[in-house]
């Protein structure tokens, strides 16, 4: 034993002398092995001492003592005591007796547990690989990283993020899995689960391969059934708050992984996949199917009906309104005749259409009448790089863009009705065009004012309809 | 993940991480009286700061980065540390983080290692650590000079680092 080591000895024992003091730091400085040596020796006076509440200590030692010692630890501080009960109330004094019964490359982050233990009841996070859990209620569930989740019970677990393949042979009603948007009641079936969530909000993808499930969502009145083949994208923010279920959308096939021991079914399987997969690649060919609205409006059934019926409106605008423009990019004016005076009857016609419309326009809401928002797809990809799933998510525009055209067609018609009130109120009442002369010039100059109020004030309630 | 789900990991994580954050403030601090109050303050600056923590990068790493600065600003506002570690060597030390050896693998190998030990010995040993008894009078009822024992006591605990460093390795 060198000199050096022994002062560092008596250093930890804190009966170093000052001069032994700065020889050992000019030591330290020089020497790695002595700074490894000195870091080692620390850890072992902290393993001795530690070890009447270290949890992890495998001595026996008296329970009041050891509680005794707890209580002096967490009390050092007065808040952090609070997270510091937790932390021993969540460490794994207790476990359930649910067992890890296979893992493929597991890589634990924080804690880890090994094939054949008992799961502990606190969150866990698995960065990678793949893990088969084994519940006492003949359920068997395989999980793929990266994920959080808990084992809450012998009946239950908690996914926080990631995918998973549960499989359940026992009665019907016995395990559940519970996701930050609600609970999967298993009724005696097979099914996958992918859990992802952004910032803001979480999405859960869901797809029964056989048998059925039930779905309660946080909220008490979203309850849905799912069978055999079904799936169900599932979107929410903070608990309780309205969910947005899209159900059997084309996108959402899950591939189900139902033990770790066996090769994955192929028949639902893509390729070279052995993992919970989204058919991502059937996105791209279809991808203008919908839109970021389309998405906002999952499970809302009536906004989107409203939708479909603004977006039909818009279309048939769009296709006078680009009648017109196209007339007038071409058009050359003669004899002092403006595009607005040539199109005289079809401009009034439009506006009058507007304002005598079934359609309420004030009604509709300003992300109706132009694009607000895009679709963007977040990509998952597993240790290799490959894409395992891909997840649709509106993203609020910075600038919006025309959209269906719907508020540009408005503001279009509005400013050629303007154009033609003002040739009107210039000419005069008694103003005789070849393009379409005013029986009652005063009757009708009023009767348009009047359209161009209804219509500017359908423009004005679409953009301030922003909720 | 919702933030109830991201705390409940990172109590987890700080949890787990206690036994290696207590031997780097140690090790920076001289084994300070005062090393389980810097703690204290680490774990409480980490939980402020809990939101900064990515749950997909390594929790030790940012949490002994806290722990350096919190050791150098308990330094400059604690004058009356007679052990301080010149700046230099502080910051080589602060740079050198322990190994990634788990608590619980260290106490597996201290177990057994502590089973290799002569029982006599071994029982001197955790009667020292059990704390309720000095070396003074632990030496009376040995019969030997404190001095002695306090050597005694020195060479097992070189031979226990020596063991341990070693089955740590075959893990």
């Amino acid at each position: 034993m060198k000199k050096s080591e022994k002062l560092i000895w008596k250093l930890i024992d804190r009966e170093i002398t000052e001069e032994e003091f700065n020889e050992l730091e000019d030591e330290l400085s020089k020497d790695e092995d002595l700074r490894t040596y000195y870091q080692n020796s620390i850890e072992t006076d902290s393993a001795l001492s530690n070890r009447h509440y270290t949890p992890f200590l495998n001595f026996k030692t008296d329970k009041a003592r050891k509680t005794t010692n707890l209580i002096s630890f967490v009390s050092l501080t007065g808040w952090i005591a609070a997270a510091i009960i937790i932390i021993f109330a969540i460490l794994p004094e207790t476990t359930s007796n649910v067992k890890l019964v296979a893992a493929e490359n597991a890589d634990w982050r924080g804690y880890s547990v090994a094939i054949e233990d008992e799961m502990p009841d606190q969150i866990l996070h698995l960065h990678s690989g793949a893990i088969e859990l084994q519940f006492p209620t003949k359920t068997k569930v395989v999980i793929e990283g990266p994920a959080f989740f808990r084992v809450e019970n012998d009946s239950s677990l908690h996914l926080a993020k990631g995918s998973a393949t549960v499989t359940h042979s026992g009665m019907p009603e016995t395990f559940h899995l519970n996701t930050p948007l609600g609970k999967i009641v298993d009724l005696g079936t097979q099914f996958g689960v992918l859990v992802d969530h952004s910032n803001s909000e979480a999405t859960v993808v869901t797809e029964v391969f056989d048998g059925n499930i039930k779905f309660i969502g946080n909220s008490k009145d979203e309850t849905r059934f799912f069978n055999t083949g079904e799936n169900a994208i599932i979107r929410g923010t903070e608990l309780g708050q309205k969910l947005k279920v899209l159900a059997n959308h084309p996108y959402a096939n899950l591939v189900a992984r139902p033990t770790l021991t066996e090769t994955p079914t192929q028949d639902k399987a893509l390729g070279n996949s052995s993992e919970l997969l989204l058919e991502a690649h059937k996105q791209d060919s279809t991808i203008s199917d919908f839109d970021a609205v389309d998405l906002m409006l999952n499970g809302n059934f009536q906004a989107q009906i409203n939708y479909s019926m603004v977006k039909g409106i818009a279309q048939a605008i769009d296709q006078k309104a680009e009648i017109l423009n196209n007339a007038q990019s071409k058009y050359t004016p003669q004899n002092g005749v403006s595009f607005a005076e040539a199109a005289m009857q079809e401009i009034e016609a439009m506006g009058q259409s507007i304002v005598d419309s079934y359609v309420n326009f004030s009604k509709i809401r300003y992300w109706e009448a132009c694009q607000t928002a895009e679709v963007v797809w977040i990509e998952h990809k597993d240790q290799a790089g490959q894409i395992t799933h891909r997840i649709p998510h509106a993203r609020r525009l910075s600038q919006p863009k025309e959209g269906n055209k719907l508020l540009k067609n408005l503001e279009k018609i509005r400013e050629w009705i303007t154009e033609v009130h003002l040739i009107h109120e210039e000419k005069g009442m008694g103003w005789a065009s070849e393009f379409g002369c005013p029986e009652d010039g005063k009757e009708k100059f009023d009767k348009r004012s009047r359209n161009l109020l209804a219509i500017s004030y359908a423009i004005d309630s679409i953009k301030s309809n922003l909720d | 993940m919702q933030e109830s789900d991201q705390d409940s990991l990172f109590v987890s994580e700080l949890t787990l991480a206690q036994a290696k954050m207590r031997s780097y403030l140690a090790k920076l601090l001289a084994n300070s009286p005062s090393t389980d109050d810097v703690l204290q303050e680490c774990n409480k600056v980490l939980w402020v700061k809990r939101r900064d923590w990515d749950p997909d990068t390594i929790f030790l790493k940012w949490a002994y980065r806290v722990c350096f600065y919190q050791v150098k600003a308990y330094f400059r506002n604690q004058s009356r540390e007679k052990l301080v570690f010149n700046g230099e060597l502080l910051d080589l030390l602060g740079k050198e983080e322990p190994d990634e050896s788990a608590p619980k693998e260290r106490q597996e190998a201290m177990s057994k290692c502590l089973q290799k030990i002569d029982s006599h010995e071994r029982n001197l040993l955790l009667q020292r650590y059990e704390g309720e008894i000095s070396v003074e009078k632990l030496a009376n009822r040995e019969g030997i000079q404190p001095n002695t024992l306090s050597q005694k006591l020195l060479r097992l605990r070189h031979q226990l680092l020596i063991c341990i460093q070693s089955n740590l390795k075959t893990i």
